[in-house]
């Protein structure tokens, strides 16, 4: 079943994941939204890419977690009538909003990982769309998994003078963090970006090269995004 | 094939040139080194050369450019160049060594049976066949260096332009790529330009060099016009070696091994002792396990089998420092101070102790005036000195740094080997990793080998040795 998944097309995948990503913004009930964050990481899981990208990005999520805490907490108390309703809203805004990102992460380290970029490129090249917007997407695709590998290493170069993971309680220790990670990041995507052009990727004429096909494991994944919409529609709080 | 006439580059934002009168012409199959001092312009040139300034720069070019006889003032047509820069990582986003070679020719459209015997012609010449469906994100860096001029190669472009393609590369593959480059060159006429710091490794392929300083071509010549400086030359001035010590050792590895994968260990029961005032330099080829060595003496992972330890009394958080290769995945702060001083803060100084010492650091590292500077407007050579100064601000008994001269001049490494000698003579226990033999003749009091995960020869540095 896995391994159907994995071999599925990158456009199956792509047409999956921005379905999941869609549904995330549109479904208000964090019951629904634990579940297809539980089924991500089962399918991670199984196909044995639960490595430290995907534990990296819960120690992201615990470590902003008292800042977004005290802005939702802020936010529910002025807008409800008293402070224990206020609270208690403040917790149910952080929720759903921690797991919608939660589950776009997630969604893209799965589609990152089953798919080789070359693959994705090709796909997107066979719907005939222009090069530069196959690149910026094959691209913007596999940013989110490359900045958490280069933050890794930041992690890493940081501890050597001291850095210790507590002191993100204090936002500002962020910094030795962010800043190098944001400004390699910029640096890579330029030179990224002409490696690419000079590789032909983004070139006017799309000619040749293109991939497209449709297995078992496109129609299940075809499926499974039309499906999320519609087992939804029966959860307090859904339209439907 | 490649003609610029009075070319000039002003770049976005800037009134003046740093590029300017640039006129030349290159024949098919030339061999072309581009040096010059850093900053001076070499890859603004390469850019050029090789028709890809409109992509790789934001300014205006001015002056004619053809390449194989048409106008290149919107850059060369696709395909006609291929390029490598400094940062090999930059470079490199397929998932496997295959993929990565194999991208420019899926894309053109060719057959997986012609990719598959391009990559694999490839990967067999430079023995590099067992990474073929290695992950690229495992590969040491020198590993990913091959694999990015790899990938450029399999394009078959008809020039090619390679920015320090050595810098990360072992001896044996840097000789076994210019031996190629030089085939590529003569049999099938593809242009190669090489921006190169080492001058000995340019010497022995460019037939042409062209010397740029100050945005302008000062000199276009015959190889004949290189005089690298001979290692005797760059030592002379350099502090004197310490006594070797024979006390309680800084750092002892007994029978250690580690691997990124169960069964491909990249350390195999290596055993190693480094005492106070020693300098080991760590020579081997890509892959060989000189960076992974520095990660477990610092403590950043923790070895399979075997121990490493620290002398009595020291910790790993406290009393190692560790200078990594790419200063900028390290630099954050607004000013040169701030970042020197960021290890210090960690460790609780007070603010008079953290400036005094910071002051003294940066005045040994020739940064002093540049204090409230921001960082990110060093030159590299300066940055690379501001993360040392960062890592020496708190005096770590054991000093260890990976591939500290990668980018640097030979006037800069020389700088770098007498800082090294210096540590030591203090009393500090210092290894570094490096593939540049000069380095370690200059640097090291000690050499010692990798091969295989374990040391295949441990000696002292026979240039220090009377």
């Amino acid at each position: 079943m896995i391994s159907l998944l994995k071999g599925a097309s990158a456009l199956a995948k792509c047409f999956f994941v921005l379905s999941l990503s869609a549904y995330a913004f549109y479904c208000q009930d964090w019951r629904v939204l634990v579940g297809l964050v539980v089924l991500l990481l089962g399918l991670l899981a199984l196909a044995g890419d639960m490595d430290r990208m995907v534990g990296l990005m819960f120690v992201v999520f615990a470590a902003s977690l008292p800042t977004l805490l005290l802005l939702f907490l802020l936010g529910g108390i002025e807008k409800a009538d008293d402070w224990r309703s206020g609270v208690l809203l403040g917790l149910d805004w952080l929720s759903v909003f921690s797991l919608r990102l939660m589950l776009l992460v997630l969604a893209d380290i799965l589609v990152v990982k089953w798919t080789t970029f070359s693959d994705m490129l090709l796909s997107l090249r066979a719907l005939h769309l222009p090069g530069k917007l196959v690149l910026f997407f094959s691209t913007l695709a596999t940013m989110v998994p490359n900045v958490f590998g280069l933050a890794m290493h930041v992690v890493e170069v940081q501890r050597c003078r001291g850095f210790e993971t507590k002191k993100l309680l204090n936002p500002k220790n962020f910094l030795p963090l962010f800043v190098p990670v944001f400004l390699a990041q910029m640096k890579r995507s330029t030179d990224l970006a002409l490696s690419l052009e000079l590789r032909g990727i983004s070139g006017r004429t799309l000619s040749g090269g293109g991939r497209l096909s449709f297995g078992p494991g496109d129609v299940l994944l075809v499926a499974a995004a039309l499906a999320i919409w519609c087992a939804g529609r029966g959860w307090q709080g859904l339209p439907g | 094939m490649i003609e610029l006439e009075n070319v000039a580059f002003t770049p976005a934002g800037m009134d003046r040139p740093i590029l300017s009168d640039v006129s030349l012409s290159i024949a098919p199959g030339e061999r072309v080194g581009i040096v010059g001092p850093s900053g001076s312009g070499k890859s603004t040139l390469g850019f050029h050369l090789c028709g890809a300034h409109r992509l790789a720069l934001a300014g205006e070019t001015a002056g004619t450019l053809r390449y194989d006889g048409r106008d290149g003032a919107e850059g060369a047509p696709r395909g006609f160049a291929g390029l490598v820069g400094q940062n090999p990582e930059a470079q490199l986003f397929c998932r496997t060594v295959y993929e990565e070679l194999a991208l420019a020719l899926r894309v053109r459209g060719e057959s997986e049976d012609r990719c598959a015997a391009v990559a694999g012609e490839l990967l067999d010449r430079y023995g590099f066949a067992a990474k073929r469906d290695m992950p690229v994100g495992k590969l040491s860096l020198g590993q990913k260096q091959l694999t990015a001029v790899l990938s450029m190669l399999a394009m078959e472009p008809r020039v090619l332009l390679l920015d320090e393609p050595t810098s990360y590369l072992d001896a044996a593959a840097s000789d076994r790529l210019f031996d190629h480059l030089g085939q590529l060159c003569s049999c099938h006429g593809w242009i190669v330009l090489v921006i190169e710091h080492d001058l000995a490794r340019l010497d022995g392929f460019a037939e042409r060099v062209l010397t740029v300083t100050g945005g302008r071509l000062t000199a276009d010549g015959p190889r004949s016009s290189l005089r690298p400086k001979p290692v005797a030359d760059m030592a002379a001035g350099l502090p004197p070696f310490p006594p070797a010590g024979d006390g309680e050792p800084a750092v002892a590895c007994e029978g250690v091994r580690y691997g990124y994968a169960k069964d491909r260990p990249v350390l195999a029961g290596l055993d190693l002792v480094v005492r106070p005032g020693e300098s080991v330099a760590l020579l081997g080829g890509n892959g060989a396990g000189k960076s992974t060595l520095l990660r477990l003496i610092k403590g950043l992972a923790k070895p399979s089998a075997g121990e490493v330890r620290l002398g009595p009394g020291l910790t790993a958080a406290r009393d190692v420092g560790l200078m990594f290769q790419n200063p900028e995945e390290q630099i954050f702060a607004h000013t040169v101070a701030a970042e020197c001083g960021y290890w210090l803060i960690n460790l609780g100084l007070a603010r008079q102790e953290r400036e005094q010492r910071c002051e003294e650091q940066l005045a040994r590292l020739g940064l002093s005036g540049m204090a409230e500077r921001a960082p990110f407007s060093l030159s590299f050579g300066e940055k690379r000195r501001l993360c040392l100064a960062s890592v020496l601000v708190a005096e770590p008994a054991v000093l260890c740094l990976d591939e500290p001269t990668t980018g640097l001049d030979d006037a800069n490494m020389a700088a770098m080997a007498g800082l090294v000698r210096e540590c030591a003579a203090k009393g500090q226990a210092v290894v570094f990793a490096t593939h540049e033999e000069a380095f370690a003749d200059l640097a090291a009091s000690r050499i010692v080998r990798l091969e295989g995960g374990r040391i295949v020869s441990d000696a002292p540095n026979p240039w220090t040795v009377p």
